[in-house]
């Protein structure tokens, strides 16, 4: 095969990518994965750290599920810390009715297999003794098998895996567009070079219809951007990751936590990575009133990550490598162990999508 | 809702003072801020206002120059906006700044900014450099100098810089021991400086000032020395010294150790430009200065519309240069608001062109003889500290280097400026360690600034929002 | 070292407690060196005190009056402020 030739092109190096290269290349396949920038720097470089199974749409739960057995074995497969810790994910539930859907949700997820447990109030206040008693808290949803990992290192940690088996890797090479043949996808331009293949992958998350438009498809995709605040690293104060309604918090392993709210996620046309000031201002406007303690505290630093409704939808994290896998099954044997039928593309013109608002389901 | 202003200084060191003082006199409308109490910045620093000094001519010449550059500053001052003991932690969309003075967050607006952030000093590094007791010459010279401190008894004075000789005689008129003067360049090299020194009277007397306290005290002067090691369980106790060959390695039977108190150390004065890369100007990298500066157009343009940049941070150039550029700064925005014609500025820019070119070569001149020479950090002991606020060793950085790290941010997964000063300090460490690993420095680039750009307590966080409902209630 | 210099009034500051003596106009970290007070924090027991004295290595930190990581190379003395020395442990956050 000429240089710029491979059985599979994969555009875009993010966890979704790097896995995706790594799965195929360790079933014999010869990858080329294009990167714009470097390896895992956009949304899966920024995200907010959760390896979630809990409070999915139905059809991705046994994904994620799957996908934690993958991410159980990262630290011996990659040879590298990539962080993961399983230390729990807690759902706050702010009002009687939310606790109610959440009982709902745990029944169902239960049923396929999903350790979740409803907590009562006071073993929420138990686990997370710092949340104010001024907020109004009827429970909580629990999954002590869900956990969280260090976005900074396991993208790259998984791009070096793939380079290592086989993966050709070039940073600093956008796509520009697309060329199709008899409705065959047939090569990827870039600015310097043309790639060919058999197989194209599309991982490039916000720009994924940009880059289908190239060649006249089209779907629904909405951009928001997150800011998170970080602050110094403090002693430990928690260990799951925290999840409500309209806020998430983390404490990373180095003792900085890590914090979001809904306030600050704004709807943008391009992965503008500007924190705003208004974000600030909110974090001042309703963090203390949840954890009266982040009083004391400073931001450290601050960041903007991606939630793309379409994709993965600001959860793509946990199941990045598991979607490796799936596609790779696609690619060598026409089709998935795992049932993906309810994320194909046809839905949008059946009219079956499920409107999902960005990370919560229910 | 934010004040809105011409033209807002960042920095009240002698750029951001001379800026001011030109635009004020045109008449625009100026603020000026800086987190240090008084206008000065490093160089000009003054003493605390609390306190009197006998005899001021004692403080040296910087404190005199410094002390007309602010008379002027002050009577234009009283036509700007001066802002003390004030930092700026970000740039905002709409040329907005956020500020935070005491336990207050407020916003302004500008129609251009002129970035004056000033410099800093590069570390010397060696195993030991973290312990209590060890400082920057620079730091030591605010001790001794402007808080009138002798914070030990014995010191050894060591490094590459400009601020070498000075601080050693400074502590010396202070009346401390100064058991060693460690020049890493050797005093031969020195001598080149004198075709160039010639013509710096100003600067030639003040060496010579300092050269005779040094001989006066018969302080040693050890040349071509390095500190290579330093010891102590909970601040320094002992040093050691030594010269070093080519491959970095102690030359046989050099090595002296000293009973100390205080070790002040740096290798070079690097600027330190925070809001400038965190408002996205491009940065260029001076390879003998080892260090990134703003990238400017002429004249003192940044890649950024509506924003300048002058002084250390732009050029390291010292106090004159800072001083004349500033001016020259200011002008070009003055110009640039429609408040003089274009052939004033341009007349004032040949002013003295003649005297600034030859001070501009003098400096040149003086980065290179002073220059530490690049990669020494690469060969110290694994266990020596690169990051202090995140005790990460240059074992770990070498090692992540190893697992594909690159890039500075790329690097960061080593923990390395994600403490509390954010790579201010490791920054030009880590820096030498990739670029010793031969890869290209516009590949490595440098750590990508954002807001904040120093911690903000979310405490006034808390307080800015409460008021900003209130007053949009 | 005071000749030559006529310092703001005396007045008092507590380290860890003790009562330390500090003049107006002097910044903390000065007063604290003045007396030999040389550790700020320390992390995983290494011992970290002044370094730049500027403002820019955050090395000086200490706890003043109740909030941490108060750079106190930058912060000028009160009377009767509390100051103390913050120790961090480097263990996984959650280990």
């Amino acid at each position: 095969m000429g240089k710029n030739a491979a059985d599979v092109i994969v555009i875009g190096g993010g966890i979704v990518g790097s896995s995706i290269a790594l799965r195929l290349c360790e079933s014999g396949q010869s990858v080329i994965l294009l990167e714009k920038g470097r390896i895992g720097e956009e949304a899966s470089g920024r995200s907010g750290g959760g390896v979630r199974q809990q409070n999915r749409h139905p059809a991705e739960l046994p994904l994620a599920m799957e996908a934690i057995k993958i991410w159980a074995a990262m630290k011996d497969e990659l040879d590298c810390d990539v962080g993961y810790r399983r230390y729990g994910n807690i759902n706050y539930a702010h009002s009687p009715e939310k606790l109610e859907s959440y009982r709902k949700t745990a029944e169902r997820e239960k049923s396929i297999g999903l350790d979740v447990e409803i907590l009562s109030p006071e073993e929420t206040r138990y686990i997370t003794p710092f949340l104010s008693d001024k907020i109004p808290l009827f429970g909580a949803k629990y999954c002590p098998s869900d956990g969280t990992a260090n976005p900074l290192v396991v993208p790259k940690a998984i791009g070096r895996a793939a380079r290592r088996k086989g993966t050709e890797i070039r940073e600093n090479t956008p796509v520009l567009k697309l060329i199709c043949d008899r409705n065959r996808v047939t090569a990827a331009v870039t600015e310097k070079e043309t790639y060919s293949g058999n197989t194209f992958i599309n991982c490039t998350g916000p720009w994924a219809r940009g880059l289908c438009n190239t060649i006249g498809i089209d779907f629904p995709i909405v951009i928001k951007k997150e800011s998170v605040f970080v602050t110094e690293a403090i002693p430990p104060i928690v260990r799951p990751f925290v999840d409500s309604d309209w806020f998430w918090f983390r404490q990373a392993l180095e003792g900085n936590i890590h914090i979001a709210g809904e306030p600050t996620k704004r709807p943008v046309d391009d992965f503008d990575k500007s924190v705003d000031f208004k974000s600030f201002v909110e974090v001042g406007r309703w963090l203390p009133g949840v954890v009266p303690y982040a009083r004391k505290l400073n931001i450290l630093r601050a960041f903007t990550g991606l939630i793309i409704a379409a994709g993965f939808s600001g959860h793509g994290f946990c199941l990045g490598p598991v979607i490796g896998k799936i596609v790779c099954e696609m690619v060598t044997a026409g089709k998935s162990a795992l049932d993906i039928s309810q994320f194909r593309y046809s839905r949008f013109e059946e009219g079956q999508s499920s409107k999902e608002e960005a990370i919560r389901v229910n | 809702m934010a004040d809105a202003f011409e033209a807002v200084i960042v920095g009240m060191g002698p750029a951001g003072m001379a800026a001011a003082i030109e635009l004020c006199r045109r008449g625009a409308h100026v603020a000026v801020v800086d987190e240090n109490p008084q206008p000065g910045g490093q160089v000009y620093r003054r003493f605390a206002q609390e306190f009197t000094a006998e005899d001021e001519t004692s403080l040296g010449v910087n404190y005199a120059k410094g002390k007309k550059l602010i008379e002027e500053f002050w009577k234009v001052g009283k036509q700007c906006v001066v802002l003390n003991d004030t930092h700026v932690w970000g740039g905002f969309a709409d040329n907005q700044l956020a500020l935070r003075h005491a336990d207050k967050i407020a916003l302004i607006k500008y129609k251009k900014l002129l970035l004056a952030e000033g410099a800093s000093e590069r570390p010397s590094v060696f195993p030991g450099w973290t312990l209590p007791g060890v400082m920057t010459l620079g730091g030591l010279q605010k001790l001794v100098s402007r808080e009138f401190l002798l914070p030990g008894k014995r010191f050894l004075i060591a490094g590459a810089s400009p601020l070498l000789i000075p601080v050693a005689a400074e502590v010396l008129k202070a009346g401390g021991e100064v058991a060693g003067i460690c020049t890493v360049v050797p005093l031969g090299r020195y001598l080149n400086l004198f075709p160039k020194l010639v013509f710096q009277r100003e600067i030639l007397f003040e060496a010579i000032r300092h050269a005779f306290e040094i001989v006066r005290r018969n302080a040693p002067v050890f040349s071509g020395y390095t500190v290579v090691s330093c010891a102590g369980e909970k601040r320094i106790r002992k040093a050691g010294i030594a010269k070093l060959d080519a491959n970095g390695r102690i030359a046989g039977g050099s090595m002296r150790t000293f009973e100390i108190d205080i070790l002040a150390a740096s290798n070079g004065i690097i600027t330190m430009s925070r809001l400038g890369r965190q408002l996205g100007c491009r940065h260029e990298y001076d390879s003998e200065g080892l260090c990134w500066q703003v990238k400017t157009a002429p004249f003192f343009r940044s890649s950024q519309a509506d924003i300048y940049a002058a002084g250390d941070s732009h050029v390291i150039g010292g106090r004159d240069l800072a001083e004349w550029n500033g001016r020259m700064a200011g002008l070009e925005i003055a110009k640039d608001l429609g408040r003089i014609p274009a052939d004033e500025f341009n007349r004032r820019l040949s002013d003295n062109a003649g005297r600034r070119e030859r001070l501009r070569r003098y400096v040149s001149t003086l980065q290179r003889v002073l220059s530490p020479g690049a990669n020494q950090i690469g060969r110290q002991d694994l266990n020596t500290i690169v990051c202090r606020c995140e005790q990460v060793t240059l074992g770990d950085v070498l090692s992540g280097i190893e697992k594909g790290c690159r890039t500075m941010h790329e690097i960061k997964r080593t923990r390395v400026g994600m403490g509390l000063c954010q790579g201010r300090v490791c920054e030009s460490i880590v820096t030498e360690i990739i670029l010793g690993k031969g890869i290209p420095i516009e590949e490595i680039g440098y750590f990508g600034i954002r807001q904040p750009i120093a911690p903000i307590p979310i405490a006034l966080l808390e307080r800015y929002a409460a008021q900003d409902a209130r007053e949009s209630a | 070292m005071d000749q030559g210099v006529i310092r703001g009034r005396a007045l008092t500051i507590h380290v860890d407690g003790i009562p330390v003596r500090a003049y107006q106009g002097q910044t903390i970290a000065a007063a604290l060196l003045s007396e030999g007070i040389f550790t700020s924090r320390t992390i995983n027991q290494q011992h970290l005190g002044v370094y730049c004295n500027m403002g820019i290595c955050h090395s000086c930190a200490m706890t003043v009056d109740g909030i941490a990581n108060v750079r106190i190379c930058k912060t000028l003395v009160s009377d009767g402020c509390q100051v103390e020395t913050q120790r961090f442990s480097k263990v996984e956050a959650n280990g």
